[in-house]
């Protein structure tokens, strides 16, 4: 435990590159079973793969991954990229989604002050929103607080619904910025790949830029916008 | 008292030498002429009567007198000396009165003034060149200095040679302390060839200290000055030796084999044995002598072939390979290079270098369509072949570079060419192109002890003429002016920085004119010149933002891969491969290995940008630093489309250095000397630019790109700011607060602003990428920057970041500490310049060893002497504070703690607490956020309770009530109580009474069972206590009236209440309804101040009349 904690510390302060905190919420329901929940393993590993190859990526940003299915699970807490293992996920239960979301806040809440008492530059972090079907439970509080924050440019929500069952306007309820995208399973690879660039080059600009600030919207409202053409081919 | 009156006549124009009386003048040598007496140390360096103690060169009387004294016994010996001469003198002369010099004294100038031809005195001796090693070792003390122990062949020398003649003889040779420490610190050099020569060198020494056959020659005294210099400390050592023993001195340093050449010849110091200067040249000992005497040109300039083909490198550029006759074409260079310089090189077997990037060169020519150029690259071609037959051509392979493909441009191979080699090797380069030619010059570095001529080959051919001559104006006689260079030549700002640098180093013999001279002064002033002569011109200071037309223009077809475009001279230029691709635009490979095309995207593609970069490339701007544009390119419809520039590798700044793995992964043997070091190469880079009145605009990590610490590249040059052309990017971290939140393409950068952001560079560099507002508890960087807060300053109630960033901070130079704080605490700006120079001063410090080279250092900067050792309370391990720091801990009864349990307590506090806001926000004192630990939080959860902050729950939870009897003195009236306690008090019909009263009442209850029982013992401190009670516990309104209960009234009041209320069932009630109002007008009468004389005088009035009453009754 010491020895985390050191690590952690170590981490921290000896690398002063500004920090790109990102919370992804995945959707391990029952309704991920089967084919859905194995390409989700295979995209977050590519996912991680990729941040870990590019030098500037893999010491700034800092990933956490929540899951929501059998209750809300923190599968990764923020820490260097080199130290994280990802387990394989196991789909099952109901979706428990705002309860996760506001654990992915707190998440993100605890990161930033983490930082910001030691004295880390960071980015506004990201939040990625995925799932293939309605929430289970109740999400009133999870998208106040998630709209504030957005509206205050405190955070960035990137809303993503898997397949055909999920509820895009639900889900674009957490965001009033950016317009969920539909995705089907077989591309959560290739969506994480756009993650990961864009987190690349967020790593690459530096804190408080009003232009990073909208980078990874306008490049995710392209990536919408062009979803037929770029994505599917 | 002398030595007051000497140090005073220093300053004077004329003084007198204080042993020999020699008038002396400004500026005042360092030794004597006449009797070598040492000004600056005031000692005598003639040692016949006595070696001196160290005591007594301490005593300067001493000294004196010994100097004195050593004088009068030269004066003898001259004088021995010329009546052996001149016998028939038929006088004997007395022995000279001392002071009183029989001989005539040599003038100083007569000293000074020597023709420049014979640096000294020349004897028979000398015209031989060879070396006799046996003699030497036989007879000869052998010193050998740092230099010749890095040579390539020393190897071949020392061990080969030299040590199977010392056992022979059972000699030995001496090093010197400094050499040694020298080549310790070399050894760690990031340059791998100097480190690997280092310990080469170190080896050598090795085996002769194992065959005992190396002898450490330590300082005598030590000589002030940089610690690795052996110069000033063999000069000084000969000057005591030589007249015991014979010296040889192997050096490759031809100032100080000229210098310890003429301390053994002159006049002043007599009676010397043997000093002999050699040098390494090729495996092979060589005198000196010859060489010093020996000219490398002659009066017009010219250099004289046969001295240089020996042992130069000779390199040679294809404009000099195929120089034409400006008259009629015919070649000029190929018939130089024939019959001219390879005989030359032939006859000592030396070989022509020739860059690989030349010969490509020419390969590429012969495809050209020109027929002349045809002709000459054939002719050119065919000579190469020739020395290629005879085994003498070398072909540049620019193996130094260990990565990256390809050629890069051909100035920087020359450049670094003479980088590379010149502090091991005489150079020459032979190039007919002026911009070459200064750059080459630029990039000399003063003291090597080596040659370095840069020269070309005249019109009338034959012969190699240095450059340097030719940029001060010198004018063959056949030469037509041929114009170099677009533009007017105009006035050019000198380099202050330069030259500071050049005179910081030691005084070198310049081989111009066929001289030898020392001072640096003349150097300077031809550096001067030439600059001045730089033909590119600044650009010009707009005051206003261009009016931006930032329509694009139509594009009728992008080129691609595969594409072709055409440069300015309609030259086609394919694009071979894309290298990157950025917003902007897309950089690809080319056909010319050394440039590489922008291309940009169709959307950006504007009429501004087009006159920017036309703008740009009118300037043949050549710094080696700066990748700037070379010319722009067309589409097959001639529309412009992009640009060329020349190819530039290295790593990226912010991804090789901002961060400690990156750092350590990329430079692993680098200590803050390197970093300094990359600094100050960058911040020049930046100067230069400036100079030119360019700025960079968006300086920014990304845009750096650096190979080692002396060689950077700045790339994305097209966002420059040029003229009225704006630079429209910026980086929030590096604008002033002036400038945040402006649109950067709306205002022109000053020089203040482009100030600020090299600042923040810099600071970054030393800081290893932490940028200079970043604090602990600090905002987002816009925020921390306009608020100005900067945390390293201790005025601000900012604390710098966790981590070892202070200790960085606290272990800067102070120059360089005062400048961040007059940029970022006062809004200050400071001058690239200014920076230079005090960080050349820090690295000198931390050579010194003044401050610490540490790149990650773990404690704050301590004087020596002021620190005290102690042991962390948590860890347990040594750490050294200051002792200010350690009084002011133990005064304050805190233990120390180092900062990593500090931090790491921190991080513990941190990662146990979740911050919370309260959820109930009920008392007007309530915390808000507050950081809980974990556990209780998750208590809560379980429980389902919210969080509640203590203002609240105090709020909630308890009331203020008031106590019910007010006996105790420290009854505050008031308590807090819980509500479960007030409500079992309800159930039991029960007062609430305060803690301090239920004591009291208990220890009355006590009081009186002891009195009843009589065993009450008076003692003084109980009887007081009592009666403290007896007294305190009655009249509450008395005493806050009157302040105190001993007054008068009260004994009246108590007396009353005593004997009269207490009998009589009225008397008790009113003591009763007294105890339910009492306490309410005495916290009446405390609180209102105001109502204290009255309440006095009603109180008066009443005890009067019960006194009177009391008194009546007594008497009743």
């Amino acid at each position: 435990m010491a020895d985390d904690l050191k690590l952690r510390l170590d981490e921290l302060t000896d690398n002063p590159t500004a920090r790109v905190p990102v919370c992804i919420a995945l959707d391990t329901s029952g309704s991920m079973h089967g084919q859905k929940i194995d390409e989700l393993n295979a995209a977050v590993s590519t996912f991680f793969r990729a941040i870990r190859e590019d030098e500037m990526a893999s010491i700034s940003a800092e990933i956490a991954v929540v899951t929501f299915g059998n209750g809300v699970t923190k599968i990764l807490d923020f820490a260097g990229i080199e130290r994280q293992r990802v387990p394989a996920l196991t789909a099952g239960g109901l979706t428990p989604m705002g309860q996760a979301v506001e654990m992915s806040l707190d998440m993100l809440e605890q990161a930033k002050r983490v930082y910001s008492d030691l004295g880390v530059d960071y980015f506004q972090p990201w939040l990625v929103l995925m799932t293939d079907g309605e929430a289970t439970d109740d999400v009133t509080t999870a998208v106040q607080r998630c709209k504030s924050m957005v509206k205050n440019r405190k955070l960035t929500v990137f809303p993503i619904a898997i397949g055909k069952h999920a509820n895009l306007s639900k889900l674009g309820q957490f965001t009033p910025r950016l317009k969920p995208i539909r995705i089907e399973a077989i591309d959560l690879k290739k969506f994480f790949s756009w993650l990961s660039k864009s987190v690349n080059a967020v790593s690459l600009s530096n804190p408080g830029d009003t232009q990073s600030a909208g980078l990874g919207e306008a490049a995710f409202n392209k990536m919408a916008v062009d979803w037929d053409t770029a994505f599917k081919s | 008292m002398e030595i007051r009156k000497i140090n005073d006549e220093r300053h004077s124009m004329k003084m007198n030498c204080p042993v020999c009386q020699l008038p002396v003048s400004d500026p005042v040598p360092p030794f004597c002429p006449q009797c070598a007496w040492n000004f600056k140390n005031d000692l005598t360096l003639n040692i016949f009567l006595a070696d001196l103690p160290k005591v007594e060169i301490d005593d300067y009387d001493a000294r004196l007198t010994l100097a004195r004294k050593n004088w009068e016994h030269i004066q003898k010996l001259r004088l021995a000396e010329s009546e052996q001469v001149a016998p028939q003198s038929s006088v004997t002369p007395s022995p000279p009165v001392p002071g009183s010099p029989a001989v005539k004294p040599l003038k100083q100038d007569e000293f000074m003034n020597q023709p420049a031809s014979e640096p000294f005195q020349l004897r028979k001796e000398d015209s031989n060149p060879r070396i006799d090693i046996n003699n030497l070792v036989k007879n000869y003390k052998i010193f050998i200095d740092t230099a010749s122990l890095l040579e390539p062949d020393a190897n071949k020398v020392f061990i080969e040679k030299l040590l199977p003649l010392l056992h022979q003889n059972n000699a030995a040779v001496l090093v010197s302390g400094r050499t040694i420490d020298h080549l310790e610190y070399l050894k760690n050099a990031q340059d791998q060839a100097v480190g690997s020569g280092a310990t080469e060198a170190l080896k050598i020494l090795h085996i002769l200290q194992d065959a005992k056959r190396l002898l450490d020659a330590r300082d005598p005294h030590t000589i002030p000055g940089d610690p690795f210099d052996t110069s000033a400390l063999f000069t000084e050592l000969f000057i005591g030796y030589q007249t015991k023993f014979k010296i040889c001195l192997i050096t490759q340093n031809e100032t100080l084999a000229l210098q310890i050449l003429k301390n053994s010849r002159s006049e002043a110091f007599k009676f010397v044995k043997d000093v002999k200067a050699i040098y390494i040249d090729n495996g092979q000992l060589k005198n000196w002598i010859p060489r010093l005497l020996q000219p490398l040109q002659n009066k017009n300039d010219e250099v004289i072939i046969s001295s240089i083909v020996e042992s130069f490198k000779i390199i040679a550029d294809t404009s000099s390979i195929l120089l034409p006759s400006v008259r009629d074409g015919s070649l000029i260079g190929v018939p130089f290079f024939r019959d001219i310089l390879l005989p030359g090189l032939s006859k000592h077997d030396n070989d022509l270098i020739v860059p690989n990037r030349v010969i490509k060169e020419l390969q590429k020519h012969i495809l050209s369509t020109d027929q002349d150029l045809i002709k000459a690259t054939n002719e050119g071609l065919s000579v190469l072949m020739m020395y290629e037959k005879k085994g003498l051509l070398m072909i540049g392979e620019d193996a130094h570079e260990v990565e990256g493909a390809g050629d890069t441009f051909a100035d920087p191979v020359f450049v670094k060419l003479a980088i590379r080699f010149q502090s091991n090797h005489d150079m020459c380069f032979i190039t007919q192109d002026r911009n070459l030619a200064i750059t080459l010059i630029d990039n000399q570095k003063m003291g090597t002890g080596h040659e370095f001529l840069v020269t070309f080959i005249p019109q009338e051919g034959q012969l190699l003429v240095n450059w340097e001559a030719k940029l001060r104006g010198y004018k063959p006689k056949s030469e037509k002016k041929v114009s170099f260079q677009k533009g007017n030549p105009s006035k050019f700002k000198t380099n202050p920085q330069k030259t500071t640098t050049n005179k910081q180093q030691q005084s070198t013999p310049n081989r111009k004119n066929g001289t030898v001279q020392h001072k640096t002064q003349p150097q300077d002033s031809k550096i001067k010149a030439h600059r001045e002569k730089h033909r590119v011109d600044p650009f010009k200071l707009a005051k206003q933002v261009c009016g931006l037309n930032n329509n694009p223009i139509s594009i009728k077809q992008l080129p691609a891969t595969g594409g072709m475009v055409l440069d300015s001279m309609k030259k086609p230029v394919l694009l071979i491969e894309e290298l990157a691709e950025g917003g902007e635009g897309k950089i690809y490979r080319t056909d010319t290995d050394s440039l590489v095309c922008k291309i940009y995207h169709e959307e950006r593609i504007t009429e501004s940008r087009r006159k920017k970069l036309e703008l740009m490339v009118s300037r043949d701007i050549r710094i080696p630093e700066v990748c700037w544009p070379k010319d722009i390119v067309t589409n097959e419809h001639g529309q412009f489309v992009g640009y060329l520039m020349p190819k530039v590798d290295g790593k990226i700044l912010k991804t090789a250095v901002f961060a400690k793995p990156l750092l350590k992964k990329t430079f692993p043997h680098w200590n803050r000397i390197q970093l300094t070091q990359l600094a100050i190469t960058i911040l020049t880079a930046i100067g230069k630019l400036h100079r030119l009145n360019v700025f960079i605009g968006d300086i920014n990590p990304q845009n750096i790109l650096v190979k080692d610490e002396h060689s950077i590249a700045i790339v994305d040059s097209d966002s420059f700011q040029v003229e009225e052309f704006p630079c429209p990017v910026g980086t929030e971290t590096f604008t002033p607060p002036e400038r945040q939140g402006l649109n950067y393409s709306d205002f022109l950068r000053s020089e203040k602003d482009e100030l600020f952001a090299v600042t923040t560079l810099l600071f970054m560099i030393l800081f290893i990428g932490k940028a200079p507002y970043s604090s602990q508890g600090g905002g987002e960087a816009a925020e921390n920057i306009r608020n100005r807060s900067f945390a390293y300053d201790r005025e601000t109630e900012e604390r710098p970041p966790v981590g070892a960033w202070q200790f960085i901070w606290s272990q800067l130079h102070p120059a360089i500490k005062s400048d961040f704080f007059a940029v970022f605490s006062r809004g200050e700006r400071v001058a690239i310049k200014d920076f230079i120079g005090h960080l050349n001063m820090a690295i000198r410090a931390m050579k010194q060893g003044e401050r610490s080279e540490d790149m990650f250092p773990n404690k704050p900067w301590q004087r020596e002497g002021e620190t005290v050792i102690v042991k962390c309370d948590s860890c347990s391990t040594d750490h050294e504070i200051s002792r200010q720091v350690h009084e002011r801990l133990r005064s304050k009864g805190r233990p120390f703690k180092c900062s990593s349990c500090v931090a790491l307590e921190k991080m513990r506090r941190l990662e146990t607490t979740r911050e919370v806001e309260c959820s109930l926000h009920l008392s007007p004192k309530c915390f808000g956020r507050v950081a809980v630990p974990v556990e209780y939080l998750n208590k809560l959860a379980a429980q389902n309770e919210p969080y509640v902050c203590r203002a609240c729950n105090e709020q909630k939870n308890y009331r203020m009530v008031q106590c019910g009897s007010r006996i105790s003195p420290k009854c505050n009236g008031e308590e807090r109580v819980s509500i479960t306690h007030l409500n079992n008090l309800k159930a039991q019909n029960r007062v609430f009474w305060c803690k301090a009263c239920q004591e009291a009442e208990r220890a009355r209850r006590v009081n009186e069972q002891r009195n009843r029982q009589g065993t009450q013992r008076r003692s003084s401190g109980r009887t007081n206590s009592y009666s403290k009670n007896q007294k305190k516990s009655d009249c509450f309104i008395a005493t806050a009236t009157y302040g105190s209960d001993t007054m008068p009234q009260v004994l009246i009041f108590r007396a009353y209440r005593d004997n009269v209320l207490l009998s009589t069932w009225a008397g008790i009630k009113f003591i009763q309804l007294y105890g339910h109002l009492g306490p309410w007008l005495a916290d009446l009468v405390n609180s209102i101040p105001i109502l204290r004389p009255f309440f006095r005088g009603l109180l008066d009035r009443i005890s009067t009349r019960i006194q009177k009453r009391m008194l009546m009754d007594k008497l009743d």
